[in-house]
């Protein structure tokens, strides 16, 4: 006897199913965009000088090793670091007043850079980055 | 459904494209911080764990030569806005290190922008 037989089906594409694939991993790519973009710290004022001579006298000072923080040579807690510099700057008027000069040791890691750059900013100090006196840890005030 | 299925290819590729071309394919260790804001510049210097330099992902010699493609790069550029630097920066590397990319940003007339990951508090 002879078997007759089923013609195969016809091939068939989930069409719906791949786009809803497709729109999945859009969504995937969009998101990750989104993520990828990182936040950035700006320097408002960059400025890098061997001279942090004028209005001296007003002018904040800050000098930074691995270790120690030092405010106006005094030694400070380096989570008060904010505080600190807001404390001092409450009073002034002008930009020029607002100057903060920060001296890092040759041994500064770059986190710690950045932490008390933040800081300052916070504080609401404009940042001179002094090359005065790099490699030289801040001393203990007496 | 057949043409929403090739539209939607068609996105996919064009994000497989795009982030292929990314600019900072360079992988560094960043400093975390709490939230700032992003910046848009094109402009990006990176420093590898190796202190090595790189320009828009071009290795750089030196200092002094990033200094130069810097300035080149910002010579007709008018606002602060314009003038900002990328600067990614391993965390670990020492301020020696690092210290003569902030003088040749900031001689070049360029705004240090601090890259960083966002710290939870």
């Amino acid at each position: 006897m002879k078997v007759k037989r089923r013609p195969p089906p016809a091939p068939h594409i989930p069409f719906i199913s791949l786009a809803d694939i497709a729109w999945q991993i859009i969504i995937f790519f969009l998101v990750a965009a989104t993520f990828a973009q990182n936040d950035s710290l700006n320097l408002d004022s960059p400025s890098s000088t061997n001279d942090p001579s004028p209005s001296q006298s007003k002018t904040i000072t800050v000098q930074a090793s691995a270790q120690v923080v030092t405010v106006n040579g005094e030694i400070v807690d380096f989570n008060a670091l904010q505080d600190r510099i807001k404390a001092l700057l409450s009073t002034t008027k002008k930009d020029s007043e607002r100057l903060v000069v920060l001296t890092a040791a040759d041994d500064v890691p770059f986190q710690r850079d950045a932490d008390i750059l933040y800081a300052i900013q916070k504080a609401g100090g404009i940042i001179v980055m002094s090359e005065e006196g790099s490699g030289e840890n801040p001393k203990e005030a007496n | 459904m057949v043409s929403l299925a090739d539209i939607a290819f068609l996105i996919i590729f064009f994000f497989l494209l795009t982030s292929t071309f990314m600019r900072d394919r360079l992988v560094v260790a960043l400093p975390k911080l709490p939230r700032t804001k992003q910046t848009e510049t094109p402009i990006s210097v990176a420093m590898d764990k190796g202190a090595k330099l790189f320009l828009n992902g071009q290795e750089m010699p030196s200092a002094e030569s990033l200094g130069m493609e810097l300035k080149a790069l910002l010579v007709d550029k008018k606002t602060p806005k314009d003038c900002e630097v990328r600067f990614r920066c391993d965390k670990d590397l020492k301020y020696k290190d690092y210290q003569k990319v902030y003088q040749a940003i900031g001689d070049a007339g360029g705004i240090i922008a601090i890259v960083h990951e966002t710290r939870t508090p």
